[in-house]
């Protein structure tokens, strides 16, 4: 494959406890898996030099160094190693560093054997994965789908590859419209779980009593409405990724359980008594500050941690140089071809402009005023005039107010004199969601309350609307 | 050590047989896992692990307390005793957190459920002898 000296099979284990050095040793061995144990870290890295090892166990507790400086040392001498790290409980932002640093996966003590020799073929997977002659030049290349060669996003693009290797968790932020679902697509078709399935399941557009039957799936007459089993999006992605968009919407009762799932990777389905084992990555998304849902008691700590594992923060799009024309290049000649129309760019006026704005819908506000561009004339380039007259009204981007969604329409307190605050609270409610297309978690941010807080008042209307 | 936690001891201070020590079927996945030889090396080397885990966590040193703890924490889980990985954690938690004096009240009800936890394993080392 290339010049240097290829690893070895051989499983490298640095384990200080001599019983579990057995216990680990005696899993593997039967599942025909080479090893050679260590039981310090000066013995572990004397090993290493000699094995090259592409797989190597490593605890975080050794007597003689920390277990973060050994892996360091270890990835330093061959970036290559896939080094799986073994804690127990108590050291989860310890893992939380090591994952950072490198490592593959975490293993939190005490794991069964089955768990163990999974972490090691996933391991081995992600290895056959990486062809090594190419990854420097793969490095400084773009990522497709997505466009733009700012060095923002080159950051991104080497973070998306970086960590698809692993198995961690990736917890991806950003305005929206940046790019988080497509973010999280590129981290799954990286990865050497690509032929498995890739789910997302958007939390935030599904009611809050429906989406513990949504994550985990049901049996049949578990509660009223279950007239059949359901699959949960969690069981579907066995085997491949799950994508948990709009994290920050799940309500705490059930973030609880997708922590424990999250620590032992089990689930059990609504209405069963018996855990069923899946095998899935996790990576989720949100348009929040996470920290803040922390520090506001709307999100568990312990799961931001066990999540937050490796952050990819998409910058807005006015924050990434020239990205805004190179894209819109791409696509204006792209969505042409697909109206038959002849657009071959934009002028240098548009340009200009596009430098200039905001865009406080990003990447997917661009898209729709292109489509609008390209569907309502014939080219051959994008010029100001054709541009949508309140895309022009927008406040340039020198103001530093945070971007709403949209324009928010300018309150008429005449129409709502005499009403009552329940009425008003409605009028609010009603014109906010027509103001987005029907969309509850985007109303819900605008009006900076839970998308559940919303479903309950729609489905109250509803109901008080049903004749008996 | 501080005799007066000693409550669980018999009257000759050897442990009363307390099979819920050990979760037997995490016990036995393990013991199953290679031939009898290794049955009863591991049983042996568990062994010896928890007495020199249970002396280290009466040291002077804390720093040493709360890692003996640690690492006591880690093999109890994985062999299925879980009333110790418990007492192990919290030792490890105070140990670190309130110091010397906070921890070796811990100490010696810790070192009770090691004792405890090494009478089941040598009853698992006997019957692999045995068998
Ligand atoms: N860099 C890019 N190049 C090309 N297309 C992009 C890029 N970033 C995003 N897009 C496109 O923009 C649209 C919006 O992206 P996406 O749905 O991933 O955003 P999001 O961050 O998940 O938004 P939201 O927070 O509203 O859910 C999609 O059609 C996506 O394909
Ligand atoms: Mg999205």
């Amino acid at each position: 494959m290339n010049s240097q000296a290829p690893l070895s099979d051989t499983i490298l284990l640095i384990e200080d406890t001599p019983s579990l050095q057995m216990i680990y040793k005696a899993a593997l061995t039967r599942a025909n898996l080479p090893v050679e144990t260590c039981g310090t870290a000066a013995d572990g890295l004397a090993a290493f030099a000699r094995l090259k090892s592409r797989v190597v166990l490593l605890d975080l507790m050794l007597p003689d160094r920390a277990g973060l400086e050994v892996m360091k040392e270890l990835l330093a001498s061959e970036p290559q190693t896939c080094v799986i790290v073994i804690t127990a409980n108590g050291s989860i932002n310890k893992a939380v560093e090591m994952m950072r640093a490198g490592a593959h996966e975490f293993l939190v003590k005490p794991f069964d054997d089955q768990r163990l020799i999974n972490a090691i073929e996933n391991a081995r997977r992600s290895l056959h994965h990486r062809p090594r002659s190419t990854l420097a030049e793969a490095r400084i290349q773009v990522l497709p789908p997505f466009i733009g060669h700012s060095s923002a996003m080159l950051a991104v693009y080497d973070k998306i590859r970086s960590v698809a290797r692993s198995m961690a968790t990736v917890f991806i932020t950003g305005e929206s419209g940046t790019g988080k679902e497509l973010c999280a697509e590129a981290v799954h078709k990286a990865s050497a779980r690509s032929a498995g399935p890739f789910i997302a399941l958007n939390c935030g557009a599904i009611p809050v009593g429906l989406l513990e039957s949504e994550v985990f799936g049901h049996l049949r007459g578990s509660f009223t409405g279950a007239i059949s089993d359901k699959q949960g999006a969690a069981a579907a992605a066995d085997g491949g990724t799950l994508f948990l968009d709009e994290i920050c919407e799940m309500d705490l009762n059930l973030q609880t359980k997708l922590l424990r799932f999250l620590q032992t990777s089990t689930i059990t389905p609504v209405g069963a008594t018996k855990p069923r084992k899946v095998n899935v990555r996790i990576i989720c998304a949100t348009n929040r500050n996470p920290l803040e849902e922390v520090r506001q008691g709307r999100f568990r700590e312990d799961l931001y941690y066990r999540l937050h594992v490796v952050p990819i923060h998409l910058p807005p799009l006015r924050e990434r140089g020239d990205d805004v024309n190179e894209i819109a290049e791409t696509l204006v000649t792209q969505m042409a071809r697909e109206e038959g129309h002849e657009f071959s760019g934009l002028s240098p006026r548009v340009r200009e402009l596009f430098r200039n704005m905001a865009w406080p819908g990003n990447v997917r506000q661009l898209i729709n005023v292109l489509r609008n561009v390209v569907v309502l004339n014939a080219g051959p380039l994008v010029t100001p005039e054709m541009l949508p007259p309140d895309l022009l009204s927008q406040r340039p981007m020198t103001t530093r107010e945070p971007a709403a969604p949209t324009a928010p329409a300018r309150p008429v307190l005449g129409d709502l004199a005499g009403r009552t605050l329940a009425q008003i609270e409605r009028i609010v409610i009603e014109d906010t969601l027509a103001r987005h297309n029907g969309s509850v978690p985007k109303s819900a941010r605008e009006l900076d309350v839970s998308a559940s807080t919303l479903y309950r008042k729609l489905d109250a209307w509803s109901k008080a609307e049903t004749p008996e | 050590m501080n005799d007066q936690t000693r409550s669980n001891s018999g009257p000759d201070g050897s442990p009363e047989s307390d099979p819920a020590a050990i979760d037997p079927a995490v016990l036995d996945r393990l013991l199953s896992m290679g031939d009898e030889a290794m049955r009863s090396a591991l049983c042996a080397q568990m062994i010896s692990d928890f007495q020199r885990l249970g002396a280290a966590i009466d040291d002077p040193d804390i720093t040493k307390v709360a890692h003996s703890a640690h690492e006591m924490k880690g093999l109890a889980a994985t062999i299925g005793a879980a009333r110790l990985a418990t007492m192990a954690r919290s030792l490890d938690t105070v140990a670190k957190s309130l110091g010397a004096a906070a921890a070796s009240a811990l100490v010696g009800s810790t070192q009770s459920e090691v004792a405890r936890v090494i009478a089941v394993l040598s009853d698992a080392a006997e019957d692999s002898s045995a068998a």
